[in-house]
């Protein structure tokens, strides 16, 4: 073999994340234990982006603006060590994975596994977030797409091992698989973008309601048998 | 329908290795999976439907572990109220409303929150059963597995296992001949696959209506579907609104400040448009309607 398993491994394992950071194509949804009185707090390292945020159901707004103490001081009178029910949260780009929250929390929150979905919702401070892959011992939500890994990631794997230094250097066999993963990523990404836009709408319009037409015809209440 | 045996056959002889020397079975069935992942996820080409008994007080459902080989969501169909979900994004829901993942009521509204939760708004108060519309990804295939697709799917199929067979043995430039054929016709399967996608659940619409010869416009007659702020002056007196359309039947959810109001307790609507307020709001209060009209 010219290439070490461990090797393989690697490169599989940086073309996943590659694939995950460049796609932004694994969320999750995990919870945040809040204490009083502490406005600012890590999020694991895994963690690639916050795109929303629930406190105790409400999504609260997010700011960019590192001005935010002034902001707020001009519009309600907001103090750096003022407590509440925070209205919003800040993330900097300098330190992407800490989250503060404006006005500091007044109460603590415990954290919550399970139920993230569904019935802890109004309870727990939720972040629906963008992350690198888990391990293979990791749920497999973490993971990348089963049906996409064997025909992309194999293109990344033999792109980096070809073009490392050494007796079995190819730089037109990298190039060649560098191209190959470069325009099935691109598919990726159309079939990943598609799963958001509900087509066809040529038979599924925006919402109707089944009018009179439906009822003269008697529409069955189950039109198509699984 | 072609059997994969047949499929095995083809792609040997393009490898000119009929006894398989060269390429194992087990080899060109490896690269006759990755083809059929690739082009079922890419080209639609798998439609399902399916029951969901969606449980009361539930915001989301993960799809990926209730429907095998699930991909994505074409409709959401409620028999109770015969009509479709309307599809919005989460970021729309989040501008018009940010309690709405608690808010319960009537659903008439579907997301993805990601490509495996599904999300309804409003999270009905009792269970309801919904017709799910999808797409699947192609399943794990064995060597004697039947491939449902159609006579152009199958000869895709047979390019890009060829060709991927002949570039695990660096065979470049015969692999690229190949996989250049598979990439150059995919879109154009896309397309076909879009019209027969069409065809089929209109034609499943007709014969459960015991119809025949239905187009898509007489099964489903495309309603457009709205949300608005009512016009009217919000001074704390006066209580007349006007919509730009008359509602379909049942379908107007209005709301103040994010709380939806009771048809006939908190407001009336007369000659299609007119919504007269029991209770006149204030200025900066928010009033919004969501309804189709044809």
């Amino acid at each position: 073999m010219i290439f070490s398993s461990e090797t393989i491994q690697r490169f599989a394992e940086d073309g996943e994340e590659w694939v995950a950071r460049t796609l932004r194509c694994i969320r999750q949804r995990i919870s945040l234990s809040i204490t009083a009185g502490v406005s600012e707090y890590e999020l694991p390292s895994y963690v690639l982006g916050v795109s929303r945020l629930l406190w105790c159901g409400t999504k609260l707004s997010s700011t960019r603006s590192a001005s935010l103490d002034f902001k707020f001081a001009d519009l309600i009178g907001f103090t750096a060590d003022m407590q509440g029910t925070p209205q919003c949260y800040f993330m900097s780009d300098a330190t992407p994975r800490t989250i503060k929250f404006y006005p500091t929390p007044s109460i603590g929150i415990a954290k919550a596994t399970i139920g993230l979905y569904s019935s802890e919702i109004p309870y727990r401070v939720i972040l629906d977030i963008y992350r690198t892959p888990g391990t293979s011992e990791d749920d497999e939500d973490t993971r990348l797409f089963y049906w996409a890994l064997p025909w992309l990631i194999k293109h990344y794997v033999e792109y980096k091992c070809y073009s490392q230094e050494g007796k079995a250097q190819d730089l037109e066999l990298a190039n060649y698989h560098k191209k190959q993963f470069d325009e099935k990523l691109r598919l990726l990404q159309l079939i990943y973008s598609d799963m958001f836009s509900f087509r066809p709408k040529a038979f599924m319009p925006t919402s109707p309601t089944l009018t009179s037409r439906h009822r003269e015809f008697n529409l069955p209440e189950k039109y198509i048998q699984e | 329908m072609p059997s994969i045996t047949t499929l095995f056959t083809r792609i040997s002889e393009n490898l000119e290795d009929s006894s398989n020397r060269f390429y194992t079975q087990a080899t060109i069935l490896k690269s006759i999976q990755d083809a059929y992942y690739l082009l079922s996820a890419y080209a639609d080409s798998k439609v399902k439907s399916a029951t969901l008994v969606w449980p009361a007080n539930t915001t989301y459902l993960n799809l990926e572990s209730r429907l095998s080989n699930f991909l994505k969501i074409l409709g959401v169909y409620y028999p109770a109220q015969r009509r479709f979900l309307a599809p919005r994004s989460v970021e729309l829901l989040d501008k018009l409303a940010t309690r709405w993942e608690v808010t319960v009521g009537f659903p008439y509204v579907f997301v993805m929150l990601d490509h495996r939760y599904m999300g309804v708004y409003q999270q009905p108060s009792s269970d309801v059963t919904f017709t799910i519309y999808y797409t699947e990804v192609g399943e794990h295939l064995s060597d004697n597995s039947n491939i449902i697709v159609s006579d152009e799917g199958f000869r895709l199929l047979e390019n890009y296992a060829t060709g991927d067979c002949l570039e695990s043995s660096i065979e470049l430039a015969k692999a690229s001949f190949w996989l250049d054929s598979f990439f150059g016709k995919l879109e154009l399967y896309k397309e076909s696959q879009r019209d027969i996608l069409a065809a089929s659940i209109v034609n499943a619409l007709g014969e459960s209506l015991g119809k025949t010869g239905l187009s898509i416009s007489t099964v489903i007659p495309a309603a457009q579907s709205i949300i608005e702020t009512p016009l009217g002056t919000m001074n704390g007196s006066n209580v007349t609104f006007v919509l730009s359309y008359e509602p379909q039947a049942n379908s107007l959810a209005l709301y103040l400040n994010d709380v939806l109001l009771v048809l006939n307790t908190d407001y009336t609507l007369s000659n299609g448009t007119d919504i007269t307020l029991s209770t006149a709001p204030n200025y900066g209060e928010y009033l919004r309607a969501e309804y189709t009209h044809l």
